[in-house]
Protein backbone atom coordinates (compact mmCIF):
# COMPACT_ATOMS: atom_id res chain seq x y z
CA UNK A 1 0.00 0.00 0.00
CA UNK A 2 1.41 3.48 -1.24
CA UNK A 3 0.93 6.42 1.45
CA UNK A 4 1.54 9.94 2.17
CA UNK A 5 2.93 9.84 5.65
CA UNK A 6 6.44 10.86 4.46
CA UNK A 7 5.07 14.16 3.27
CA UNK A 8 2.34 14.90 5.85
CA UNK A 9 5.14 14.73 8.22
CA UNK A 10 7.95 16.57 6.67
CA UNK A 11 4.60 19.43 6.29
CA UNK A 12 4.64 19.49 9.96
CA UNK A 13 8.33 19.63 10.41
CA UNK A 14 8.27 16.13 12.14
CA UNK A 15 10.97 13.71 12.59
CA UNK A 16 9.56 10.05 12.54
CA UNK A 17 10.61 9.77 16.32
CA UNK A 18 8.16 12.53 16.89
CA UNK A 19 5.27 11.14 14.79
CA UNK A 20 6.33 7.99 16.79
CA UNK A 21 5.63 9.53 20.12
CA UNK A 22 2.15 11.02 18.80
CA UNK A 23 1.06 7.98 17.27
CA UNK A 24 2.17 5.99 20.20
CA UNK A 25 4.20 3.70 18.50
CA UNK A 26 8.27 3.14 18.27
CA UNK A 27 10.11 5.34 15.06
CA UNK A 28 10.66 1.63 13.42
CA UNK A 29 7.08 1.29 12.84
CA UNK A 30 7.03 4.65 11.47
CA UNK A 31 9.91 4.36 9.54
CA UNK A 32 8.69 1.06 8.35
CA UNK A 33 5.40 2.47 7.21
CA UNK A 34 7.00 5.33 5.17
CA UNK A 35 8.94 2.93 3.17
CA UNK A 36 5.42 0.88 2.53
CA UNK A 37 7.18 -2.33 4.02
CA UNK A 38 4.47 -2.38 6.43
CA UNK A 39 0.93 -1.13 6.07
CA UNK A 40 -0.54 -0.57 9.73
CA UNK A 41 -3.68 -2.17 11.76
CA UNK A 42 -7.01 -0.15 10.77
CA UNK A 43 -6.99 1.03 14.19
CA UNK A 44 -3.41 2.74 13.76
CA UNK A 45 -4.22 4.02 10.13
CA UNK A 46 -7.13 5.77 12.28
CA UNK A 47 -5.21 7.09 14.62
CA UNK A 48 -2.88 8.81 11.64
CA UNK A 49 -5.86 10.02 9.97
CA UNK A 50 -7.07 11.77 13.42
CA UNK A 51 -3.46 13.49 13.73
CA UNK A 52 -3.28 14.62 9.95
CA UNK A 53 -6.75 15.80 10.37
CA UNK A 54 -7.34 13.55 6.97
CA UNK A 55 -9.49 11.18 5.70
CA UNK A 56 -7.75 7.42 5.58
CA UNK A 57 -7.94 7.90 1.97
CA UNK A 58 -6.38 10.80 1.58
CA UNK A 59 -2.97 9.05 3.72
CA UNK A 60 -3.21 5.68 1.67
CA UNK A 61 -3.72 4.50 -1.49
CA UNK A 62 -3.98 0.89 -2.49
CA UNK A 63 -1.39 -0.38 -4.81
CA UNK A 64 -2.72 -1.08 -8.10
CA UNK A 65 -2.49 -5.05 -7.63
CA UNK A 66 -4.45 -4.96 -4.64
CA UNK A 67 -6.95 -2.76 -5.91
CA UNK A 68 -7.89 -4.69 -9.06
CA UNK A 69 -8.04 -8.00 -6.07
CA UNK A 70 -10.22 -6.44 -4.17
CA UNK B 1 -0.22 -0.68 21.29
CA UNK B 2 2.86 1.63 22.24
CA UNK B 3 6.46 0.86 22.21
CA UNK B 4 8.06 -0.35 24.86
CA UNK B 5 8.38 2.39 27.44
CA UNK B 6 11.41 2.55 30.29
CA UNK B 7 9.27 1.58 32.27
CA UNK B 8 8.70 -1.80 30.74
CA UNK B 9 12.45 -1.81 29.71
CA UNK B 10 13.45 -1.80 33.13
CA UNK B 11 11.54 -4.27 34.33
CA UNK B 12 12.01 -6.54 31.98
CA UNK B 13 15.99 -6.15 32.51
CA UNK B 14 14.86 -6.72 36.17
CA UNK B 15 12.22 -9.75 36.08
CA UNK B 16 15.31 -11.30 33.59
CA UNK B 17 18.07 -10.74 35.91
CA UNK B 18 16.36 -12.30 38.52
CA UNK B 19 15.25 -15.11 36.80
CA UNK B 20 18.45 -15.97 35.64
CA UNK B 21 19.99 -15.90 39.28
CA UNK B 22 17.32 -18.09 40.49
CA UNK B 23 17.68 -20.66 37.90
CA UNK B 24 21.22 -20.57 39.12
CA UNK B 25 20.82 -21.05 42.51
CA UNK B 26 17.92 -23.64 41.94
CA UNK B 27 20.44 -25.34 39.49
CA UNK B 28 23.29 -25.26 42.02
CA UNK B 29 20.65 -26.24 45.03
CA UNK B 30 19.19 -29.34 43.39
CA UNK B 31 22.57 -30.70 42.57
CA UNK B 32 23.54 -30.09 46.07
CA UNK B 33 20.27 -31.26 48.06
CA UNK B 34 19.77 -34.23 45.67
CA UNK B 35 21.62 -37.28 44.18
CA UNK B 36 20.52 -41.00 43.05
CA UNK B 37 20.69 -41.89 46.30
CA UNK B 38 17.89 -39.20 47.18
CA UNK B 39 13.98 -40.35 47.62
CA UNK B 40 12.45 -40.26 44.15
CA UNK B 41 10.19 -37.09 45.20
CA UNK B 42 12.82 -35.33 46.36
CA UNK B 43 15.13 -36.00 42.89
CA UNK B 44 11.49 -35.08 41.32
CA UNK B 45 11.19 -31.75 43.02
CA UNK B 46 15.06 -30.65 42.52
CA UNK B 47 14.86 -31.96 38.62
CA UNK B 48 11.79 -29.79 38.16
CA UNK B 49 13.16 -26.54 40.65
CA UNK B 50 14.79 -24.70 37.62
CA UNK B 51 11.51 -24.35 35.65
CA UNK B 52 9.77 -22.09 38.57
CA UNK B 53 12.44 -19.42 37.30
CA UNK B 54 12.40 -20.15 33.91
CA UNK B 55 8.50 -20.28 33.61
CA UNK B 56 8.93 -16.73 34.95
CA UNK B 57 10.99 -15.67 32.64
CA UNK B 58 8.70 -16.82 29.97
CA UNK B 59 5.92 -15.31 31.36
CA UNK B 60 8.29 -11.99 31.50
CA UNK B 61 8.70 -11.98 28.14
CA UNK B 62 5.21 -12.25 27.78
CA UNK B 63 4.47 -9.33 30.14
CA UNK B 64 7.34 -7.34 27.95
CA UNK B 65 5.94 -8.48 24.84
CA UNK B 66 2.35 -6.43 25.57
CA UNK B 67 4.87 -3.19 25.65
CA UNK B 68 5.44 -3.38 22.23
CA UNK B 69 3.37 -2.29 19.18
CA UNK B 70 1.61 -3.60 16.65
CA UNK B 71 5.06 -4.26 14.22
CA UNK B 72 7.19 -5.21 16.97
CA UNK B 73 4.69 -7.96 17.59
CA UNK B 74 4.54 -8.90 14.38
CA UNK B 75 8.20 -9.26 14.33
CA UNK B 76 8.26 -11.15 17.78
CA UNK B 77 5.18 -13.63 16.32
CA UNK B 78 7.21 -14.31 13.06
CA UNK B 79 10.79 -14.70 14.95
CA UNK B 80 9.37 -17.25 16.88
CA UNK B 81 7.79 -19.10 14.38
CA UNK B 82 10.98 -19.56 12.46
CA UNK B 83 12.72 -20.24 15.38
CA UNK B 84 9.96 -22.86 16.43
CA UNK B 85 10.28 -24.46 13.18
CA UNK B 86 13.80 -24.67 12.82
CA UNK B 87 14.31 -25.76 16.01
CA UNK B 88 11.15 -28.24 15.61
CA UNK B 89 12.85 -29.52 12.18
CA UNK B 90 16.46 -30.06 13.32
CA UNK B 91 15.09 -32.00 16.44
CA UNK B 92 12.61 -33.92 14.47
CA UNK B 93 15.39 -34.75 12.17
CA UNK B 94 17.99 -35.32 14.72
CA UNK B 95 15.68 -38.19 15.94
CA UNK B 96 15.49 -39.87 12.27
CA UNK B 97 19.22 -39.79 12.73
CA UNK B 98 19.86 -41.61 16.24
CA UNK B 99 17.05 -43.59 14.86
CA UNK B 100 18.77 -44.80 11.62
CA UNK B 101 21.93 -43.72 11.80
CA UNK B 102 22.88 -44.26 15.83
CA UNK B 103 23.85 -40.45 16.42
CA UNK B 104 23.83 -39.73 19.99
CA UNK B 105 20.27 -38.75 20.95
CA UNK B 106 19.76 -35.15 22.18
CA UNK B 107 19.10 -34.50 25.28
CA UNK B 108 15.23 -32.98 25.29
CA UNK B 109 16.83 -29.89 27.85
CA UNK B 110 18.64 -28.53 24.96
CA UNK B 111 15.24 -27.46 22.71
CA UNK B 112 14.36 -24.87 25.19
CA UNK B 113 18.09 -22.83 24.51
CA UNK B 114 17.63 -23.89 21.52
CA UNK B 115 14.61 -22.33 20.20
CA UNK B 116 15.45 -18.84 22.32
CA UNK B 117 19.06 -19.06 20.04
CA UNK B 118 17.04 -19.69 17.11
CA UNK B 119 14.04 -17.22 17.43
CA UNK B 120 16.64 -14.48 18.73
CA UNK B 121 18.52 -15.10 15.45
CA UNK B 122 15.57 -15.28 13.42
CA UNK B 123 14.59 -11.75 15.16
CA UNK B 124 17.01 -10.13 13.28
CA UNK B 125 16.60 -11.51 10.26
CA UNK B 126 13.01 -10.63 10.57
CA UNK B 127 13.58 -6.68 11.63
CA UNK B 128 15.72 -6.34 8.38
CA UNK B 129 13.02 -7.00 6.58
CA UNK B 130 11.21 -4.01 7.74
CA UNK B 131 14.11 -1.54 7.99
Amino acid sequence: MKNRLKVLRAERNWSQAVLAERLGVSRQTVNAIERGKYDPSLPLAFRMARLFDQPIHAIFEPDEEAGSNG
Amino acid sequence: MKPATKQARRRWLRDCLGSFAAYGVAVFGAVAVADASSPLALRVAAALAPMLPIGYFAWAMVVFSRSWDELQRRILLESFLLGGCGVGLASFGWGWLSLGAGVPALHAAWILPALLGASGAAYWLVSRRYR
